[in-house]
């Protein structure tokens, strides 16, 4: 599978700009050939009775990267089948919309948006960094993995 | 060599970092380290607090752009991404944009 991580290289022909609205539209197709289940704006909460909800950005090195390791760690660990819903932070327009799906979150100022849900609670919600630190601990992938700095593929 | 880094965190040694004026929310947290601005202040960096939409520099002041893991010419939950223009207008002839690590464009 191709990694997520390659959502960042530039794309001949198109600016820098054009190229991270390419990888929005790409998204969508790489999230649903992967281990994890797609979520859009508008739809339902899913009802499983755990899973976390991943709200990213295609232009966050940051954000692939914790795709890839998560990608990674489901794959070798069968125990940690947990669906995984992810979707495009970009779709968010507001902080209100987001504390509207994540109550509590506050204000955030950085991607990931995580929440994890169990028996229909919202359990535990963080942005950012923290929402990688959530990610890792939850997932057991050594926090120093998400918090390397990821650059274009040259 | 004249150099900025737009949503910089300090992971560029020598530069500006700026900033949108969200970083002086108690609450905002660098997205590498998890630091508050004070902390990142404490490092010793350079940082530059002020709208990506209309950067106060002339024309023709930077030799070198960085940009990573920002939202170009995009509006996200904050307000407007890093604007491409402006770092075409802040650039010297001959100056450098690195976007992610790469080279993206050189101003003729």
């Amino acid at each position: 599978m191709t990694p997520f991580r390659t959502l960042l290289n530039p794309v001949p022909g198109l600016t820098p700009g054009e190229a991270q609205e390419r990888a929005r539209q790409l998204l969508k197709g790489r999230i649903e050939l992967s281990v994890f289940r797609w979520w859009t704006r508008g739809q339902s909460i899913p009802a499983d009775r755990q899973f976390m909800m991943l709200g990213v950005a295609v232009w966050s090195g940051y954000d692939l990267n914790l795709l890839d390791h998560l990608v990674s760690k489901m794959a070798q660990n069968s125990h940690l089948e947990m669906p995984v819903y992810v979707f495009d932070a970009d779709c968010m327009a507001s902080n209100e919309e987001l504390e509207a799906l994540l109550p509590g979150i506050g204000f955030v100022n950085h991607t990931p948006y995580v929440g994890l849900w169990k028996n229909g609670e919202l359990i535990a919600k963080a942005s950012g960094f923290h929402g990688r630190q959530l990610v890792a601990r939850w997932f057991h992938i050594p926090e120093s993995l998400v918090n390397e700095r990821i650059v274009a593929a040259s | 060599m004249f150099a900025i880094n737009l949503g910089g965190e300090g992971e560029i040694p020598g530069v500006i970092n700026q900033q949108g004026p969200w970083a002086l929310s108690p609450r905002w947290f660098s997205s590498q380290q998890g630091l508050t601005f004070p902390q990142l202040l404490n490092a010793g960096d350079a940082y530059l607090i002020c709208p990506n939409i209309s950067l106060p520099f002339p024309d023709e002041t930077f030799d070198v752009v960085f940009t990573n893991s920002v939202p170009l010419d995009r509006i996200t939950s904050l307000g407007p991404g890093v604007q491409s223009s402006e770092i075409q207008r802040i650039l010297k002839s001959g100056g450098r944009w690195n976007k992610d690590g790469k080279l993206e464009w050189t101003k003729p």
